[in-house]
């Protein structure tokens, strides 16, 4: 008996510590090897093996009734009843690939699909150091050699074309005329954004995303934040406004509001500087803007911003033969809203956008009360079908209506009497429905190609037209790229006062532009050319029926010393216009547009800024003569028959601003200063003439101005 | 900046303390194995080889290393073999520091980056290495550095999604915000995200080809932000608890004299 029990006991003892074997090899769903992938017993870790190069595994254990676990941080885990497994032979595992978790969306799938293929990406912190933005979105553009604006104005003219012809588009919703008052003054009319509620702006000078229509120039895309990184108030004073702005979360941090109000006045500004602001009476604006970004769960969020200003003016403006008052009175409300729910394989987003504006504008016999009405809706699905392919598909709608309430003078260029003129009540609409389907193929690691096709829905008796793109992105080596893109464009001409009417433009656009980052220096060369067609209006009277441009573009930045920093950008380009069976040249043809800025921005001390900006004058028609009108007792004038063949002066400028930071525990302080147009230059901006027009003068660009301010910041836990 | 030179220095304290065992024929066998072999305890071997450049004032243990990591790569282009070169030339940029040399050091943080940034399908450690090593540059980027700033916190994020036990995600997260200014929003996550990461496991099972760090570095700056805060008894407290478990950690024990 015992004899039996030791045998029984021993027995046990052989089976409880058998060892069994395992081996085989490791690979991936291609049939690759996968290489230190964990291959071991759910009850016996410690016991665990690492798969060598060529994947291949060789585990001891010593339970049947166990699981196989193989693990590696790239891939699905997987399990196996090790019952099930038949050990006499090699056991090859395939690991799968790890499905992306709606975090990883979020976060890295949230950035537009086209991201690689614009031509300039700021953050908000570059917009604010930004030398000539002054705090201002779109300012902080007109440092690149792509922005051909030359009014002074923010409303952003993208490599030689008219501002009307290309977007700003806020959280995926179009932003028509985004500035404040911009046919006054620059001083103190910024665009309508405030850079404290922004993450990121894109900019596409050319060849803009298919996912965004209705433009037929370059892009500029403007993100809201999605995180806030602290709770802050802050209070700004300056010569010509005092603001508040609250930034705060709620629910923890996954949402927050931002709320903000300024008010701009003119008394101070205008009367210490009187005489350089000769065309300004008085101005005020009065703003109110609230931006809520909610988690709503863990796949949703929205965001909504809302703004409203009203804004007006009063000074004197000369145009044709007329010297008079002008004030306007403007009130604007907008919002912006977007939906968006993540999954694993995509990204649905709804925007939405409502623009209600009322705008009244007096000057001589010109009486215009203009109305606005738009409302913008999308819904777009960014499928993410795999690591290298993206495609991007929706719909949009952008209904618009305006409507016109003016006194017309028959002549156009009588604004000085009454006699000829009648009240016309105007109202227009548009309606454009389209469709769009975008992809983006990672082809290697440096090559991306991207295509896009956008169509109308015809609606209301518009035309059928369609735009399509093609891009390649190659990166030459880490830092330098090259992206070349071309396509057909088509937008609608916003109405006013002179042109009531949604123009259908086109264009063909052709880009290179290259990048090249090496530690503290960058340069981006570019070279484009486009032909636009349709009618674009010029001179209030001609309509342009076709633009071509040529140019060539270089920018340059040199970080060195630390702390300075030189950029220089400058453009050529070439642009004529047909009317009609003639060509002409057109108003933005350069040989050199030129911008220049030092920096020195240390944050412990203070940054300056010096901003020189030359180009030579824009073209236009002159008036040669003019014919009186015994009936009216009026003169009306004779324009040259060459079209833009009188050129105003060079444009000169040189800006300084500087500003320093202080610091005090919970409070920082910022104080800043600018001088623009330091030497007074009196660049001509447009003409106008005597009474008989036989005597021409000039309106002038701004002269030197001063502005100072501070803002203070409370950082509130 | 936010990575001082005390810093590293009292990084190579503590990995002279866990390193000693590392041998010059160690890192030279290496060169005649198998790649396989080639990466057996290849995250050791780095420590091992950048200590013996401290000691030795010569920059050949730790470039020999890189060495044995191109030759790996020549014959096996992988992205695991990608991070160890990326992880070797980061200590490699902290080295040249160390001596002075800055030009050499942003030279080799830089192609770190470029390495980590390399792999197309980044995992959870790659983004982690990638937010540590771009906090590093920046004291090389000067007004740059504004605009990278962003980057490092996004990666870390990116790294916890992608692997949400990975504790050097964790530590990733809490080292951006601990050395984040306050009055840039720093300071406020560093806690919780460091409380999390020393609640996580290294490695599921050991793997000596795989990254293992982040738990005594983890604790380390867990104490320091307490004794930032003037928290002390909690510092005292995880004190306690990092000296048992990394009784041989010096940069650990040197932060014994903070408390009386």
């Amino acid at each position: 008996m015992r004899v039996l029990i030791s045998i029984s006991a021993l027995l046990i003892c052989c089976i409880c510590s058998a060892q069994y074997r395992i081996s085989g090899t490791v690979n991936d769903k291609r049939g690759n090897p996968v290489f230190a992938a964990n291959v071991y017993i759910k009850s016996d870790p410690g016991r665990g093996v690492a798969t060598d190069f060529d994947g291949q595994y060789n585990l001891q254990f010593t339970s049947l009734t166990d699981t196989l676990i193989v693990s590696h941080i790239s891939y699905k885990q997987r399990y196996f009843v090790v019952e099930d497994i038949d050990l006499s032979s090699n056991f090859t595992i395939v690991l799968y690939d790890k499905t992306r978790t709606i975090k990883e969306i979020i976060v890295t799938a949230g950035d537009p699909v086209s991201e690689q293929f614009s031509a300039v990406k700021l953050k908000q912190m570059q917009i604010y150091l930004n030398p000539v933005a002054q705090g201002d979105p779109l300012k902080a553009i007109t440092v690149l050699p792509a922005s051909t604006t030359v009014n002074e104005t923010a409303n952003p003219s993208l490599r030689g074309s008219v501002a009307d012809r290309s977007r700003v588009v806020l959280n995926g919703v179009p932003v028509y005329n985004p500035v404040r008052a911009n046919q006054l003054n620059n001083q103190g009319f910024f665009s309508l954004f405030n850079t404290s509620i922004i993450d990121k702006q894109y900019v596409y000078a050319s060849n803009p995303p298919l996912t965004q229509g209705n433009t037929s120039a370059g892009l500029v895309e403007i993100y809201t934040l999605q995180q806030l990184e602290r709770n802050q108030l802050s209070i700004s004073t300056s010569l010509a406004s005092t603001g508040l702005f609250l930034s705060h979360k709620i629910k923890g941090a996954k949402s927050f509001i931002q709320l903000y109000g300024n008010y701009q006045f003119s008394d101070a500004f205008v009367t210490i500087q009187r005489d350089k602001l000769p065309t300004i009476k008085s101005f005020y604006t009065k703003d109110i803007g609230v931006n809520l970004h909610s988690k709503t769960g863990k796949k949703t969020e929205m965001n909504s911003y809302n703004y409203y200003i009203d804004e007006a003016f009063n000074g004197n403006y000369n145009v044709y033969n007329y010297s008079g008052d002008i004030a306007t009175n403007k009130q604007r409300f907008f919002s912006v809203n977007n939906l968006k729910y993540y999954t694993t394989k995509g990204i649905l987003s709804i925007n939405n956008g409502i623009n209600i504006s009322d705008q009244t504008f007096g000057f001589g016999s010109i009486n215009s009360d203009q109305k606005v009405k738009q409302i913008y809706g999308s819904i777009n699905y960014k499928w993410l079908l795999s690591e290298s392919l993206n495609i991007q598909i929706g719909v949009t709608c952008d209904h618009q209506e305006h409507r016109f309430n003016d006194n017309i003078s028959m002549l156009y260029s009588d604004v000085n009497t009454n006699l000829l003129v009648h009240r016309a009540d105007t109202a227009i609409n548009n309606t454009i429905l389209e469709g769009y389907i975008y992809n983006k193929w990672s082809v290697t690691d440096r090559l991306w190609l991207s295509a896009g096709l956008r169509t109308n829905i015809p609606v209301n008796n518009i035309k059928s037209y369609y735009s399509a793109q093609l891009a390649l992105r190659y990166d030459l080596s880490k830092g330098k790229s090259l992206l070349l893109s071309g396509g057909k464009y088509n937008s609608f001409s916003v109405p006013n006062y002179y042109n009531k009417s949604y123009n259908l433009l086109s264009a063909y656009q052709l880009a290179l532009d290259f990048t090249m980052d090496y530690k503290n220096i960058t340069v981006k060369p570019a070279l484009y050319y486009k032909i636009e067609d349709g009618d674009n209006v010029i001179d209030n009277i001609y309509n342009a029926d076709k633009t071509e441009t040529f140019g060539v573009e270089l920018y340059a930045e040199y970080s060195f010393l630390t702390y300075l920093k030189l950029m220089f950008a400058n453009s050529y380009i070439n642009q004529s216009i047909r009317v009609g069976n003639k060509e002409y040249k057109g108003a933005s043809n350069f040989n050199y547009l030129l911008k220049t800025t030092l920096q020195y921005n240390n944050p412990k001390l203070f940054s300056v800024s010096v901003t020189y900006v030359a180009r030579p004058g824009t073209y236009y028609t002159p008036v040669n003569g003019a014919g009186y009108n015994n009936l009216y007792n009026i003169y009306q004038p004779n324009y040259d028959i060459n079209k833009y063949s009188s050129q105003y002066n060079s444009y000169n400028r040189v800006d300084i601003s500087l500003n320093r930071y202080i610091k005090l525990k919970r409070y920082a302080i910022v104080a800043f200063a600018t001088v623009n147009n330091i030497f007074n230059t009196k660049n001509q901006s447009s003409a106008y003439y005597n009474k008989d027009y036989t005597a021409k003068m000039f309106n002038h660009y701004q002269y030197r101005t001063v502005y100072v301010g501070v803002v203070w910041q409370l950082n509130i836990n | 900046m936010r990575h001082s030179l005390t810093k590293v220095l009292l990084l190579g304290l503590f990995m002279i303390s866990i390193n000693q065992n590392i041998t010059a024929n160690e890192i030279n066998s290496a060169k005649t194995e198998n790649v396989t072999e080639s990466l057996d305890s290849i995250q050791t071997r780095i420590y091992g080889s950048f200590i013996k450049s401290i000691i030795t004032n010569s920059a050949e243990p730790i470039t020999d290393m890189s060495d044995v990591l191109n030759r790996v790569n020549k014959k096996r282009n992988s992205s695991i073999v990608k991070y160890w070169i990326a992880y070797q030339r980061y200590y490699q940029s902290i080295y040249y520091l160390k001596v002075g040399n800055k030009d050499m050091s942003e030279e080799s943080i830089d192609e770190a980056i470029d390495t980590i940034e390399s792999i197309k399908t980044k995992n959870s450690d790659d983004y982690a290495l990638l937010s540590i090593m771009t906090g590093f540059s920046l004291q090389f980027k000067g007004m740059r550095a504004m605009f990278i700033a962003s980057s490092i916190k996004k990666c870390a994020i990116q790294a916890i999604a992608a692997d949400s036990t990975n504790i050097r995600a964790y530590y990733a997260y809490g080292s951006n915000d601990y050395y984040t200014p306050e009055q840039y929003g720093g300071g406020k996550e560093a806690e919780r995200y460091l409380l999390k990461a020393i609640s996580l496991t290294s490695q599921k099972i050991e793997n000596r080809y795989l990254p293992s760090w982040g738990e005594p570095e983890s604790y380390e700056l867990l104490i320091k932000l307490y004794i930032r805060k003037k928290e002390m008894v909690k510092a005292e407290r995880y004190y306690n608890i990092a000296i048992a478990k990394f009784p041989a950690n010096r940069s650990i024990g040197y932060l014994k004299k903070r408390f009386k």
